[in-house]
């Protein structure tokens, strides 16, 4: 039998990003341990997500902002490498800083243009206090940024809706809302979760579409953000 | 001057994701002549976009390479036919006019059920399904690549994603044609759109000795599998030296084995190719 023509194989990479707010305000009421324990929950998920399409390598890269932006993983990690660790909160809220941290990585080179869509989620409970909008334009002058698949989570009722309905410019989708720590572990796992698919899946050939996030389990629970 | 005959072949396998989630193969590939040799050869490719709004990009494939082959067809076996860059945008708009006619056609006969509606509808909801009763042909779209092949010159078209590639006698593997500056991620460019036939990217190569002895036209999924480029590349190359080792023949009995590898440990999308072999 003779040899298949052509080099070697690989599976299309997946970048999945986290852009996690580290500001002051998320030191309030156990909104940053909150945080870390809806990322570390979720990963099980991602990570079982990923399997589902054994045709995609899932790799995973954090930002925190707060004073300015900076990378909390920089190493795109395979997902069943990553592991969290704990973020902490203080300062402002840089979040145009952190869009401008990702457009960088999403210029074609770096980014192989055999990349599935990559997948952006954004957490905060606040407003910016940057330039949000010249890091957004950024982002979306980049053609794998307008490409990214981009959702959003507010934390409490400080959060500011329209920036992340902003970010994530779409009119078909909305940001999703948590109001207290267990709302806030289901939410990061439909986000992560559903972002991976909708990425990834074979229908994916013309636009991507996310499904609607779940109601949260527990309706009547209190609002404590 | 070299006088060349052309043989052509193809295959197309339903990609291993698409088997996983029982999704059926939304490519399509034809080539002429079907066996042997002869003065003139053409093959089309085609790549259904197969999302939700698309939901007939299977037909809509199946339509471009039916009026693609044909066109393609048309213009090689008339030795005095306009190759020039004003008769690859005639062949650019005839094409793009005829795949939308037998688009419409299609829907004549049968028009879109409830029940693919609803679907739509529940997947992406009602501006979705407003957007394809508007513009129907957005539920057929999907990509079109077409090669032709005489003694005298190559044509090439593309709309939207996907490869062809040129390998020389030598084996120096290139691509006629300059990137689509909107293919990123999944997105690409649309037999679908409205003047889709500004979309089409052309070329007119010289069948010279210096010319192709091999052209590929491959849908995204076979590139998509590749670590990297050169990868995929050395497709050409490897190919050209089977075909002069082993035959055509050979090609022709491991094509779906080595494509369906291809989709298994690579993009696990539908991968086709059509290909335009000088044998003279």
């Amino acid at each position: 039998m003779t040899v298949r023509p052509g080099g070697q194989l690989a599976k299309r990479p997946l970048y999945f990003y986290f852009l996690v707010d580290c500001s002051g305000s998320m030191r309030m009421d156990g909104k940053i341990q909150a945080l870390n324990t809806s990322i570390r929950e979720a990963i099980p998920h991602m990570r079982r997500a990923a399997d589902d399409n054994a045709n995609a390598e899932v790799f995973v890269r954090v930002v925190r902002f707060a004073d300015d932006a900076a990378w909390h993983v920089a190493e795109p990690t395979p997902v069943h490498e990553f592991t969290w660790t704990d973020v902490e909160a203080g300062g402002v809220t840089d979040m145009g800083a952190a869009l401008r941290l990702v457009a960088a990585e999403l210029h074609q080179p770096p980014m192989p243009d055999r990349a599935l869509p990559p997948v952006l989620v954004l957490v905060s409970d606040g407003q910016p206090t940057d330039d949000f909008q010249g890091g957004l334009r950024e982002l979306l002058d980049q053609p794998w940024g307008k490409k990214a698949i981009r959702m959003a989570i507010a934390i409490g009722r400080d959060a500011d809706q329209d920036v992340l309905q902003s970010f994530i410019d779409h009119l078909e989708y909305r940001p999703v809302s948590a109001s207290n720590p267990e709302a806030l572990v289901e939410r990061m796992r439909w986000a992560s979760t559903a972002g991976l698919r909708a990425s990834s899946s074979p229908a994916a050939g013309h636009t991507v579409s996310v499904p609607a996030p779940p109601p949260v389990k527990d309706p009547e629970a209190l609002p404590v953000w | 001057m070299v006088t060349r005959s052309w043989q052509a072949t193809g295959g197309s396998v339903r990609g291993a994701l698409h088997v996983r989630h029982g999704i059926p193969n939304q490519d399509a590939v034809l080539w002429n002549p079907p066996t042997g040799a002869a003065g003139f050869a053409a093959t089309a490719v085609a790549d259904g976009h197969g999302s939700n709004r698309c939901f007939r990009s299977k037909t809509g494939a199946r339509i471009a390479v039916e009026v693609g082959l044909t066109l393609m067809s048309q213009l090689m076996s008339q030795a005095d036919s306009d190759r020039s860059a004003a008769g690859r945008e005639q062949l650019s708009r005839r094409l793009a006019a005829a795949w939308m006619e037998a688009v419409s056609s299609d829907l004549d006969n049968e028009p879109f059920s409830d029940q693919e509606l609803r679907r739509l509808e529940e997947a992406e909801g009602p501006e979705a399904r407003q957007e394809v009763l508007e513009g129907p042909a957005l539920a057929y779209g999907t990509t079109l690549l077409l090669a032709g092949a005489d003694d005298r010159e190559v044509v090439v078209l593309q709309v939207g994603d996907g490869d062809i590639l040129t390998v020389s006698a030598g084996g120096l593997v290139t691509r006629p044609l300059p990137p689509d500056p909107r293919a990123v991620g999944n997105a690409t460019a649309s037999l679908a759109r409205p003047s889709a036939w500004r979309d089409a990217r052309t070329r007119c190569l010289p069948a010279d000795a210096e010319g192709p002895a091999l052209v590929l036209a491959a849908t995204d999924g076979y590139a998509n599998s590749f670590e990297d480029d050169a990868g995929f590349l050395q497709v050409g190359s490897d190919l050209l030296a089977i075909i002069r080792a082993n035959g055509l023949e050979e090609v022709n009995a491991q094509l779906e084995g080595w494509l369906g590898e291809v989709s298994e440990l690579g993009s696990g999308d539908d991968v086709s190719v059509g290909m335009l072999v000088a044998s003279g």
